[in-house]
């Protein structure tokens, strides 16, 4: 296929993934902090903006960090390139320009989210509603539905998989890189240090997989162990892994880099083991699969993607001139 | 359908309580629809009686099926200069303009007729220019031609055809005369409403239609791909690589590029996806780079090669032009096949015809003034209130003057404007376009329409899928049916 729409699909999906995993963030920061005591919240907050990698860029345009000011942040913000709006509205752009390769129904819901968050209305959603955090998951969950279910399971398909699989990845080593030290730091007996496991879980959508094997103790390393090493919880590095390393195996037979890069991560978490369980161990280790996964997305790019660069804007121009009478 | 079923007037037209048809005002104009108030002509009094059984209710409810069914196929039209205006539904008129089979039968010789002589033009004067030396066309109009390409004198293009896709654009006057308004031979566009105009038509009218026995046209892409396949390099064999290229997703007519591309099956490239090397062109994929046969470009010439023709073009693939010349690929439309559809050479199609094919034109041509020409030139100055000018080179209903409906000073600003460049215009008498009830603001009014049939002319054949695409003036009085100027469009019936 062509490298620019595998390259537009697999953006999509990223981007839709994206947008979903900041939702749930969101929706679990302002869950989780009713219970907390007021003093602790801004620092939570900041975690959030911590977590999703654009700190410095947010204290540019705010100086303080409150629920609606990160809310306006990662929702909205036109000068955040990662805001929930958007991921969307880039997702939207991309299967725009492939339409042909997407099924209808793909279309129909991808462009369905994009109406959601545009016609939102934001002053209300920053003040946390979650009816709009559970429409907005809906969407991408319908779209990522859509795509497994009304498209043919070929090379397009594979490429949506391996966006969506090394987005979800990524998320859930900095999800469990942001969370995992701070609750660890706290006494055993602490109220705050299972909150801030069940908010982990909660994150990564694992409470229910976790407490159905687990029971309630929740030990951190074995919450660590689940999000990380889990062979068939979704959400756990090495399940993605694992699958975009199939979705590579199925676009190419030959070993290419990214299939190199890609079965060395999964062999590792297969093989290795998390560490000690203490905030540094794990810290360390997080940060060596998210160097791993970063390296496999760049792999893509270069095996699957490289194209003529062309200015955006002057292209969008030239594009709208050409026309016969229409 | 129950022609025999005595009609008579009152129950149809003006008069009748409730219906649709009631109180609808025929004007002075050439009706499609209505002989005279109280009768419809007799083809479309099954339709008519239709009209006049429903109320408006009735028929905007089917709008609302119709609408959701475009929304959610997300049909839309670009418009130029608005923002928000992509995505817009492309305005659709449910009432259903119909045409007998005698009268089609004239129309498609007719074109097929216009067609084969302007392809011949078009490789007469790339080669021998036998219609020049006759004096039959003045040199000057085809050389001066912003559309005329040099780099293609000489070069045989595969299969001896250079308008693979034509859109002839026609209109009715007030006699019911079908008469050529224009030809659209470089990038035609709209034929994807006609095919979504008929999905939508036969949902809404499911029983009318099957009643009236009307002929398909949902095999145009099969027949576009049978065109392009025929035209394809020899060395290609018999499963030659199509692709579809488009200038992308921000275009107006990108919808139609991806609903062709998908009909048809073939893959819809971006300049950044071709490369050329040593003369060939390839597509680049996830698996290397692929070879390309055919493309079916709709870009146009100033765009496709930034080597050849405009260097800040960066919707074009550099080389392109030289792997065309080497015969290693087809280019459908040809280079340069814009000479022909200037408005300064269409006078001369009627001429055209008989000196290539030594038949008259069975097609007419709307009368042209020429301003190059002084007599025309004094009458047209003299007669601007009268006349519809437009300039040579723009299409899409954009540089036009259109007389009755003036300003005094937007006659000044042509008068001055044709003057300095008198081969830039041409000018015509405004044409009383017929007119087709159509539903606006809740009732049946009388708007002007026109028609685009669609002419695919290959190596070994040429095809016309019955009809084309009615376009219709939405605005009262309004006499311009461009989708870019809110235009709208109307399923076409093609009796059997």
């Amino acid at each position: 296929m062509l490298s620019r729409v595998a390259e537009s699909l697999y953006w999509t999906a990223r981007y839709v993934e994206r947008a979903e995993d900041i939702t749930r963030l969101l929706d679990v920061n302002f869950h989780t902090l009713l219970d907390a005591p007021v003093e602790d919240r801004g620092q939570a907050w900041l975690q959030i903006v911590q977590l999703l990698g654009d700190e410095e860029l947010y204290t540019e345009h705010f100086d303080e960090v409150t629920a609606v000011s990160v809310s306006d942040w990662v929702l909205w913000h036109d000068k955040n390139p990662n805001a929930v709006v958007n991921c969307v509205t880039l997702a939207r752009e991309n299967a725009r320009s492939v339409r042909e390769q997407i099924s209808g129904e793909m279309w129909e819901a991808i462009n369905n989210l994009f109406l959601l968050v545009r016609g939102a209305n934001r002053r209300a959603v920053s003040r946390g509603p979650s009816a709009f955090f559970e429409e907005l998951r809906n969407g991408a969950h319908l779209f990522q539905g859509t795509a497994d279910a009304t498209m043919t399971h070929g090379d397009p398909y594979e490429f949506i998989r391996l966006g969506l699989q090394l987005e979800r990845a990524a998320k859930t080593v900095r999800i469990v890189a942001s969370r995992y030290p701070v609750a660890v730091a706290l006494d055993d007996d602490d109220p705050a240090r299972v909150r801030q496991l069940i908010a982990l879980l909660e994150s990564c959508s694992a409470f229910e997989a976790f407490v159905k094997r687990h029971g309630t103790l929740f030990e951190p390393i074995a919450i660590a162990e689940e999000l990380i090493r889990s062979p068939d919880f979704p959400r756990a590095v090495r399940s993605c892994l694992s699958s975009s390393l199939d979705a590579v195996s199925r676009i190419s037979s030959d070993q290419g880099a990214p299939h190199r890069i890609l079965g060395r991560l999964v062999a590792d978490l297969e093989y290795g083991e998390v560490g000690d369980g203490s905030g540094r161990a794990m810290t360390q280790t997080l940060h060596e699969l998210l160097v791993g996964i970063h390296a496999a997305g760049e792999a893509v790019t270069k095996a699957y993607f490289s194209s003529r660069a062309i200015p955006a804007g002057a292209l969008a121009m030239q594009e709208a001139q050409q026309q016969q009478c229409g | 359908m129950d022609a025999h079923r005595p009609v008579i007037g009152a129950d149809v037209a003006a008069g009748a309580d409730g219906g649709l048809t009631a109180g609808y005002d025929l004007g002075t104009f050439f009706d499609e629809m209505f002989e005279s108030p109280a009768y419809p002509r007799p083809h479309y009094r099954p339709l008519a009686e239709r009209l006049a059984a429903m109320s408006a209710d009735h028929l905007e409810e089917r709008i609302r099926v119709a609408n959701a069914f475009f929304l959610t196929q997300g049909i839309g039209f670009t418009v130029y200069g608005d923002d928000e205006g992509t995505d817009r539904i492309f305005p659709f008129d449910l009432v259903p303009r119909i045409i007998p089979a005698g009268e089609w039968e004239t129309i498609e010789r007719g074109l097929v007729q216009r067609l084969r002589s302007l392809n011949l033009f078009l490789a007469d004067i790339y080669h021998r220019q036998q219609i020049l030396e006759a004096g039959i066309v003045p040199p000057e109009l085809v050389f001066g031609s912003r559309n005329f390409r040099r780099e293609m004198i000489g070069f045989d293009v595969p299969g001896g055809v250079y308008a693979h896709v034509g859109g002839v654009d026609l209109v009715r006057d007030g006699d019911g005369r079908y008469l050529v308004l224009e030809d659209n031979l470089r990038t035609p566009s709209g034929v994807s409403y006609m095919l979504e105009s008929r999905q939508a038509l036969k949902r809404i009218f499911a029983a009318l239609f099957d009643r009236y026995g009307v002929r398909a046209i949902d095999q145009y892409p099969r027949e576009l791909f049978e065109t392009l396949r025929s035209v394809a390099p020899r060395a290609s064999g018999s499963e030659p690589s199509i692709v579809l290229l488009t200038p992308g997703a921000y275009n107006s007519a990108y919808f139609e590029h991806s609903f062709l591309g998908r009909q048809m099956g073939v893959e819809i490239v971006e300049a950044r996806d071709l490369v050329v090397h040593r003369n060939r062109v390839f597509n680049r994929t996830t698996r290397g780079m692929q070879r390309v046969d055919v493309i079916y470009r709709r870009i146009d010439d100033d765009f496709l090669d930034p080597l050849a023709f405009r260097g800040d073009s960066l919707l074009g693939v550099p080389g392109l032009l030289n792997a065309y010349r080497a015969g290693n690929v087809t280019l459908a439309n040809a280079i340069g096949t814009g000479v022909a559809d200037d408005k300064a050479i269409y006078p001369y199609v009627p001429e055209m015809i008989r000196f290539y094919l030594g038949e008259d034109a069975i097609l007419e041509n709307v009368p042209t003034y020429h301003p190059t020409d002084e007599a025309d030139l004094a009458y047209v100055l003299d007669h601007l209130e009268e006349l519809v000018v437009k300039a040579v080179d723009q299409s899409g209903g954009y540089g036009m003057l259109i007389g009755p409906a003036s300003t005094a000073a937007e006659r000044d600003e042509f008068r001055h404007l044709i003057v300095a460049e008198p081969r830039n215009y041409i000018a015509q008498p405004t044409i009383a376009l017929s007119r087709h009830p159509t539903f606006v603001d809740g009732e049946l009014r009388g708007c002007h329409i026109d028609l685009r049939p669609f002419v695919l002319s290959g190596a070994d054949a040429t095809r016309i899928v019955p009809g084309g695409l009615t376009r219709t003036a939405l605005r009262p009085g309004s006499l311009v049916v461009n989708s870019s100027q809110g235009g709208g469009s109307k399923d076409t019936w093609v009796l059997a």
